[in-house]
């Protein structure tokens, strides 16, 4: 389906990301993965998915933030392309306390759109995409 | 844990109460000996000398009182040796003017050398001891020597003791030596105290270490637990959704009760990672803090929980802002952990209120419900990890017993104290369930604006 809008999901649990697979295909989303999150920032560029899904904790403890600030970060030529494509991203709850997140301070200090506290459920998650991209169907 | 110096002025504070006390029963006796028991003593002298004490006495509790707490430790010693050798020489006259060597009173200098000897370094309570013996013998000798006159309180035959060689050489030695004895028990006593206590201090701040370190590894292995129990659930929750396909009734119904036992241990991971999260974090820095703002977002997002639950809600918040000293994230922790409990704990059409007001200089913020209250038995375990009260196990089999123990240490890392009260008589003086009370430190306007 030349339509179909494109989801990349950035998770280094390749179960997490198979049944993201599934949710997603359901509503026939047309899903990439990467396991971290150097091969995601090459994958953006490549891909330019409509949306992605990053996990904060990956190899390190921020290791999904360091990759959204990297996208967003104004001084980069390489992701200009990119830069604008909507992150939600998927916190446990007590990172909100590692890293001082600050609801005032907004996307200004996270470059996230959106955030989405695991465990995620399959409808939250569904619920969770169309809100910011809208279904493919 | 105090510090030697602090230890010292806060018994600076209390010697200056010992003093009143003194002042009190001097003047008392000497009325009662020269009134009752009609004993000639020179009262002119006497008096000022107790005015003399009260005086300085009031100076002493003034400048406790007004020297700044940074300032404490290094003057508080100094002002404790000084105070000692003042005491010293006061009692010394007051022993002179009323009857010098036959005074039996003499043996006070006993009590003032065990007391400097316990709140004094051992150098300065042995040169303390030295200025009594000294003040002792002087007065002694010099009456003895006729070189200052002698007040007699009692009448003797021939002379009166203090003319007696071998009486003053018997309690001059006597009194001495006890002194000498006196500080030197009472200084290895009081270093040995010192030594104990220090030990307990240092044996205290090993806990605190290794309590941490136990806090540390509980999160590291929640987290690890946490990662594949929510895989588990999150595969379950896409068989349970028809994402693989159909399922049949009994494994659904399987498979829901596996769900149920997922919930739980998500719920018990989470709850531990706050718990030791809260525990290890480092200080944090705290912010100005908008209470009434943060409560009536917090309300806002639980708006339609309490509908379901026809709870009826009852916010009294105070009129102005009421800044504290604090954290948003740990404060949203704290008061939404209280709310969840209160919707929780109350019956469906119950009441549940929120009181925010000032007291002093202390920010008040009360939680309460009409719900199945704490029975007083168990109200000082609430806050202890894991512990849930009977009632609570039999209204909510599921909890973990460890969201009040979060909450504690969380108001503990404002800087605040919480406390329960259950039955709660509100404003309106209606037996509720429980109320919750924090308190805080307000914070000034001035400071705040700033």
């Amino acid at each position: 389906m030349p339509n179909q809008k494109k989801v990349l999901v950035i998770d280094d649990n390749p179960d997490i990301i198979e049944n993201t697979r599934i949710v997603l295909e359901s509503e026939d989303y047309d899903v990439y993965s990467a396991p971290d999150g150097t091969q995601g920032l090459a994958l953006i560029k490549k891909v330019k998915p409509d949306l992605i899904i990053l996990d904060v904790m990956m190899k390190s403890l921020s290791e999904g933030f360091e990759v959204a600030r990297e996208l967003r970060s104004v001084n980069s030529q390489e992701f200009k392309e990119v830069r604008h494509i909507p992150i939600l991203m998927m916190t446990a709850v007590h990172q909100k306390f590692n890293f001082g997140f600050d609801r005032d301070l907004g996307t200004e200090w996270l470059p996230a759109d959106a955030f989405i506290e695991k465990p995620v459920a399959p409808v939250d998650l569904l619920n969770k995409v169309r809100e910011m991209i809208g279904g493919t169907k | 844990m105090e510090s030697f110096s602090a230890q010292l002025f806060k018994r600076a504070r209390w010697l200056v109460k010992i003093r009143w006390i003194a002042c009190f029963l001097v003047s008392g006796l000497i009325l009662f000996v020269t009134e009752i028991l009609h004993f000639q003593l020179p009262l002119l002298p006497l008096i000022i000398l107790i005015v003399l004490l009260a005086l300085y006495n009031a100076l002493l509790a003034f400048l406790l009182h007004k020297i700044p707490p940074s300032n404490w430790p290094k003057r508080a010693v100094e002002l404790l040796r000084w105070q000692f050798s003042v005491d010293f020489i006061l009692l010394a006259l007051f022993l002179h003017y009323s009857g010098g060597i036959e005074n039996p009173f003499a043996v006070y200098f006993i009590f003032h050398v065990v007391l400097s000897s316990i709140l004094l370094d051992r150098f300065y309570a042995y040169i303390q001891t030295i200025l009594g013996v000294l003040l002792f013998l002087t007065i002694v000798l010099l009456e003895y020597l006729n070189i200052i006159p002698h007040y007699s309180i009692f009448i003797y035959d021939q002379g009166g003791i203090y003319q007696s060689p071998l009486h003053v050489l018997a309690i001059v030695f006597a009194l001495i030596s006890a002194l000498c004895f006196s500080a030197l028990f009472a200084s290895a006593v009081a270093i040995k105290l010192r030594q104990r206590d220090q030990e307990l201090q240092e044996a205290y701040a090993m806990l605190k270490e290794e309590d941490l370190r136990k806090s540390e590894y509980v999160m590291m292995i929640s987290h690890d637990l946490k990662e594949p129990i929510a895989t588990v659930q999150n595969c379950i929750q896409l068989v349970l959704g028809g994402y693989c396909g159909n399922v049949s009734s009994p494994a659904e119904k399987t498979l829901k009760r596996a769900t149920k036992w997922i919930d739980k241990m998500i719920q018990l991971t989470h709850d531990l990672l706050s718990l030791s999260h809260i525990k290890v974090m480092p200080p944090i820095v705290l912010k100005i803090l908008n209470l009434k703002r943060e409560i009536q977002e917090i309300m806002k997002e639980h708006e339609k929980i309490f509908k379901d639950k026809s709870q009826k809600i009852e916010m009294s918040l105070a009129s102005d802002e009421i800044p504290i000293r604090g954290d948003r994230e740990i404060f949203t922790h704290i008061f939404t952990n209280l709310i969840t409990n209160a919707i929780k704990y109350t019956p469906p059409k119950g009441t549940i209120g929120v009181n925010l007001f000032t007291e002093g200089e202390r920010v008040i913020l009360e939680v309460w419900d009409t719900g199945i209250g704490i029975a007083a038995e168990y109200q000082e375990n609430i806050f202890k990890d894991f512990f849930r009260a009977p009632d609570a196990v039999r209204h909510d089999p599921d909890g973990t017993g460890l969201g009040l123990a979060i909450v504690k240490q969380g108001v503990e890392r404002l800087n605040g104290v919480i406390s329960v009260i259950s039955p709660y008589q509100g404003k309106q003086l209606r037996t509720c369930g429980t109320c919750f009370r924090l308190a805080f430190t307000a914070v000034l306007e001035e400071e705040a604006n700033s």
